[in-house]
């Protein structure tokens, strides 16, 4: 009885006093020049040791599921803004992550080239060494220019499904802006297969024995074959540096003195969350990261990858996706709960969608699996199987921000990009469909939940900035911006609206009155329409040398 | 002197590790991982992080004990699964009992027992030395109370055959009785459920083989071998101070129709049918009829007088609708004597048990005839685990169910959890249930609670 007066007291102070208004004002910024790269290059002189979370595959989920949930909500933890933002509010350039097609756009040809570096293997390829973790069948190879691949074979009877997902996902994440490794789809004859000599394969993943030519036909016996008999697979170039294992989504590495900020506090990890929802992949966790330790200009350093999509769209690695994958976690406890007091009356949405799975069965594509519903689909909704630390942090400023990559896409891009991962086959018309209703979805809930106001200047005695929402097509009819100048305390010094239709807007600054004796501005700008009005963005405005106004910072509050 | 009693030491380290606890819960802004707010380095964003919030340091402080003792509960559990994980101490030990071609090997067992008891044992297996499609095994099992040592043996090349011999001993087994009586009316006839004490040994032939839409059958015969003693629980509910107590030794009829078969035990050759029908093509989800018909015959050797045979019929018939299932079993079994020898106690029908009346431990029942029926609701949970609420009502009667009546049966109500195994391969997607968590109760009788895998149809 006492702990339940206990819990309850804590709670009423706790939501009573959360509700208290905030100070006013801003923020200010300070006018430095604008930070475009993160400081985490610096030399590491000691090779960090390599801690095996990737293989810590249940003692993970016990830990991101139980003790690290049960402490975020015995510490009340808040909403906190993400810490690798600039003055921009976009993500620096890092070891990370660094922007790429949504900042300064790619080239269709230089999105589907993949990381630098990253070439498909020439046949034939000479198997070293079999792939010990994970759920797809593979082993590792080196082509016939002595570059080492990761090959990934396809699902029997489903040839280009995980391949088709993993080539998608290492193009789209790389475009992004994170490390990735590049992925090639494989069709080869089985005999473009050699095995090396002294290859070996790991029983259980811990005792080394022999990889002998049976082994071997059979795994590629099992593998998936296209219409012409050849074995269907991805080749993954073999990431450069020094393997470390993977990273964990919340906490700092000790032993990585450039590793500062939290890694559940970074931008770029938390706004994956909705990379992965548009493409699908349940299994986003720790375990699908890699730290390698590289050399660059005579620097020595960890650099952060994702790895493995190859559970994304319709895959599930090593067969066809179950129809509550990617919308439900493996342990939903308020669902179980919900389910076991209504005694089953609660109803999941893709518990409605059993029947269709069921007879979608054998009538799908091979390589599309199930990547359904199309219409309807939530990004909100969408859950990988664990709990993801730095995906549970994700404020709406980070989703718009993920958003605005995500956007970045054109359906040109896309279209190519699919093609490319899926090889001209069927179920490119299928994929490419999903992922542009998806993106538009990702778009609708979370680019227009801000004013999405980007690259501000000041032009003359005007303000000018380009509306991405607009510009992306999000706005169907013309909706209305309202402006409200502001002081540096927040009060208002001006205000002014306007209806058009144009994503590239100016809006005059008042040369007269209060606003023209301020140090400091700032612009609050929203974006309305008939039933939905965003959050504002806010353009601060500094008064340099001649008294002129310039831009030196924006900002999205959550 | 005095000696320091080892549990003020562990005080000790408990007290020191909650105070730390405190500490860390106190002063962390934020959950494990987070860190300290640094107030004079500017972020990327040029701009000096704002102070972390104070508004909700009272309620933090209020909660600094909960988190705390979460703390001191959860970081050895986290610590020791990472290490195992990091050592990939499972994998070490799959492959130490393990063949390369996985065939042969061995597997510790874990089992439970009554009294959440639990026996511990090795199970070996050997799928190569008699070809392909062959199996060798030998359980070995043993905990306080029971020990159970099974070898099974069947010949290559899928002919459903299987040959096993068994040694078996079971320290507190359960007694309750003849007829199906409530504890209450056993106590009002002067007995009482009773503890006893089998060692059995035997040996077996079975054949089994699916036959078309969803029927399959089984044939086979046994050679039972038994003893009975005394039971392991200490006090009055030992089978002989209940049925045969000091200087009560007229109303001593353990050989007799009181617990036929105790004294003498019990050696028969048993000869058996089955055929059983499932037509639902998802064993989770499915509709479908299910049904078993078995027919045992039992003549007693090397002296033994048994002479019997009995009948179980089992009827039942599941509606789903989604991820909802209705499930309505009847179950029926008599047996009769062919010679003039009672039938031995343990040969009686028992219909109380996972596979009867939940609410009511196994052996809890007994009778020449049994009657169980069963309504169960099944809904999902989630993806890997159903809940079922059931109402099973039933007992054991007279021979040709003479004393059949209402007011003559038990009800158990139950709530049970049951995980679900889902098949990997794609062509059999299944879901199969697999283990269960049960908690039944029965009135007049009392909750039970139970863990019981491999659960099935019949």
């Amino acid at each position: 009885m006492a702990l339940k007066y206990f819990l309850w007291a804590a709670w009423w102070l706790g939501s009573g006093v959360s509700c208290a208004p905030r100070s006013a004002g801003f923020r200010p910024f300070p006018g430095t020049p604008v930070i475009w790269q993160e400081d985490d290059r610096g030399h590491v002189a000691e090779v960090p040791v390599r801690r095996q979370l990737e293989a810590q595959n249940l003692g993970l989920f016990v830990r991101d599921f139980g003790s690290r949930e049960l402490q975020r909500f015995l510490s009340l933890e808040q909403m906190k803004p993400a810490e690798d933002v600039n003055a921009r509010d976009e993500v620096p350039c890092s070891t990370w992550f660094c922007a790429r097609h949504h900042l300064a756009p790619m080239t269709t040809e230089a999105l589907l080239a993949g990381p630098p570096g990253a070439r498909p293997p020439v046949l034939p390829l000479a198997v070293t060494k079999s792939k010990d973790r994970g759920a797809a069948a593979g082993f590792s190879a080196t082509d016939a220019q002595g570059h080492r691949f990761l090959i990934k074979l396809d699902p029997p009877h489903h040839p280009g499904l995980s391949s088709g997902a993993e080539i998608m996902g290492n193009l789209i994440f790389y475009g992004a802006g994170y490390n990735v490794a590049g992925a090639f789809s494989l069709h080869v004859p089985r005999d473009a297969f050699q095995l090396a000599e002294k290859a070996t394969f790991q029983l259980s993943g811990v005792a080394e024995r022999p990889f002998t030519r049976a082994r071997l036909d059979a795994l590629l016996a099992n593998a998936g074959r296209t219409r012409e008999g050849e074995v269907s697979a991805a080749a993954i170039p073999w990431i450069e540096g020094e393997v470390l294992g993977a990273f964990d989504m919340m906490g700092t590495r000790a032993d990585d003195p450039n590793d500062r900020i939290p890694h559940q506090h970074r931008r770029s990890l938390r706004a994956s969350r909705l990379l992965f929802g548009w493409l699908n992949v349940h299994d986003a966790s720790a375990l699908n990261t890699l730290d390698s330790y590289v050399e660059e200009d005579g620097r020595r350093f960890v650099r952060h990858h994702f790895i493995d999509f190859g559970a994304g769209l319709g895959s599930a690695s090593w067969r066809r996706k179950d129809v509550f994958e990617g919308r439900e976690s493996l342990f939903p406890l308020s669902r179980l709960l919900a389910s076991l007091l209504t005694l089953g009356i609660y109803q999941r949405d893709w518990q409605r969608d059993q029947a269709a799975h069921h007879a979608s069965l054998g009538q799908l594509p091979p390589a599309l699996g199930w990547f359904h519903p199309t219409h309807g689909w939530d990004p909100r909704a969408f859950h990988t199987n664990r709990k993801v630390p730095a995906h549970l942090r994700m404020t709406p400023r980070d989703g718009y921000w993920g958003a605005k990559v995500i956007t970045s896409f054109t359906r040109a891009q896309l279209r190519a990009l699919v093609d490319f991962a899926y090889a001209g086959r069927g179920e490119a018309d299928a994929v490419f469909e999903a992922l542009v209703w998806r993106q538009r979805r990702i778009g609708e809930t979370y680019l227009r939940e801000y004013a999405a106001v980007e690259a501000p200047r000041v032009e003359g005695s005007r303000l000018c900035y380009l509306d991405i929402a607009v510009a992306r097509g999000f706005y169907p009819a013309a909706p209305r911006h309202v402006f409200e100048l502001l002081d540096a305390r927040g009060r208002l010094v001006a205000r002014a609206d306007m209806v058009t239709s144009q994503a590239r807007l100016c809006v005059p600054l008042p040369e007269t009155g209060p606003a023209r004796q301020a140090p400091y501005l700032v612009m609050a700008i929203r974006t309305q329409e008939a039933t939905h009005t965003s959050r504002p963005s806010y353009v601060h405005l500094q008064r340099g040398v001649g008294g002129r106004l310039h831009v030196v910072g924006l900002e999205r509050i959550d | 002197m005095t000696l320091r009693r080892p549990r003020h030491r562990v005080s000790g380290v408990v007290a020191v590790m909650g105070v730390l606890g405190l500490w860390r819960s106190v002063l962390a802004a934020e959950a494990p991982g987070g860190r300290p707010e640094s107030a004079a380095v500017p972020g990327l964003d040029g701009r000096v992080p704002p102070p972390p919030p104070r508004d909700l340091a009272l309620a933090r402080g209020l909660l600094a004990p909960l988190r705390a003792a979460a703390w001191l509960v959860s970081t050895p559990v986290d610590a020791a699964m990472g290490f195992v994980e990091r050592h990939e101490l499972p994998a070490h030990a799959y492959e130490l009992l393990t063949s390369d071609d996985r065939l042969v090997g061995v597997r510790p067992s874990v089992r439970y027992e009554s009294g959440f008891a639990l026996a511990g044992g090795v199970h070996f297996f050997d799928r190569r030395s008699l070809g392909p499609g062959s199996f060798l095994g030998l359980n070995l099992s043993g905990g306080p109370r029971s020990f159970d040592t099974t070898f099974a043996l069947s010949p290559p090349g899928r002919t459903g055959l299987r040959l096993s011999a068994w040694a078996r001993w079971q320290g507190d087994a359960l007694f309750g009785g003849l007829t199906g009586q409530s504890t209450q009316a056993l106590r009002d006839e002067g007995f009482d459920l009773a503890r006893y004490q089998v060692h059995g040994r035997g040996v077996g032939v079975g054949w089994r083989w699916p036959l078309a839409g969803g029927l399959r059958t089984r044939t086979g015969a046994d050679l039972h071998d038994r003893r009975y003693a005394n039971g392991l629980t200490d006090g009055p509910q030992q089978i002989l101070n209940v049925y045969c107590p000091p200087g009560q030794e007229n109303r001593c009829a353990l050989g007799g129709d009181v617990v036929p078969g105790f004294a003498r035990g019990l050696t028969v050759l048993q000869g058996r049918w089955e055929l059983a029908l499932d037509t639902r093509r998802d064993p989770r989800f499915g509709s479908g009829w299910l049904g078993a018909l078995e027919g045992v015959g039992t003549l007693g050797v090397a002296g033994d007088p048994s002479r019997h045979a009995k009948v179980q019929v089992g009827f039942g018939r599941v509606l789903t609708f989604g991820h909802h299932a209705l499930d309505l079993r009847v179950q029926a079994g008599a047996l009769w004597r062919l010679g003039t020898a009672p039938i031995p106690f343990e040969e009686l029908l028992s219909p109380s048990g996972p596979r009867g009346l939940r609410g009511l431990r196994s052996g809890r029942l007994r009778g020449p005839t049994a009657l169980v029926a069963t309504v169960q609701y099944r809904w999902l949970l989630a993806p890997w685990m159903d809940a079922l609420l059931f109402v099973d009502k039933g007992n054991a009667f007279r021979e040709n169910f003479e004393n059949l009546s209402w007011a003559q049966t038990f009800t158990s109500y139950g709530l049970s959890f049951q995980l679900v195994e889902r098949a990997r391969s794609e062509g059999a997607e299944r879901n199969v249930p697999s283990f269960a968590f049960t908690w039944a109760y029965t009135p007049g009788e009392g909750m039970r609670y139970a863990v019981v895998s491999n659960v099935t149809a019949w």
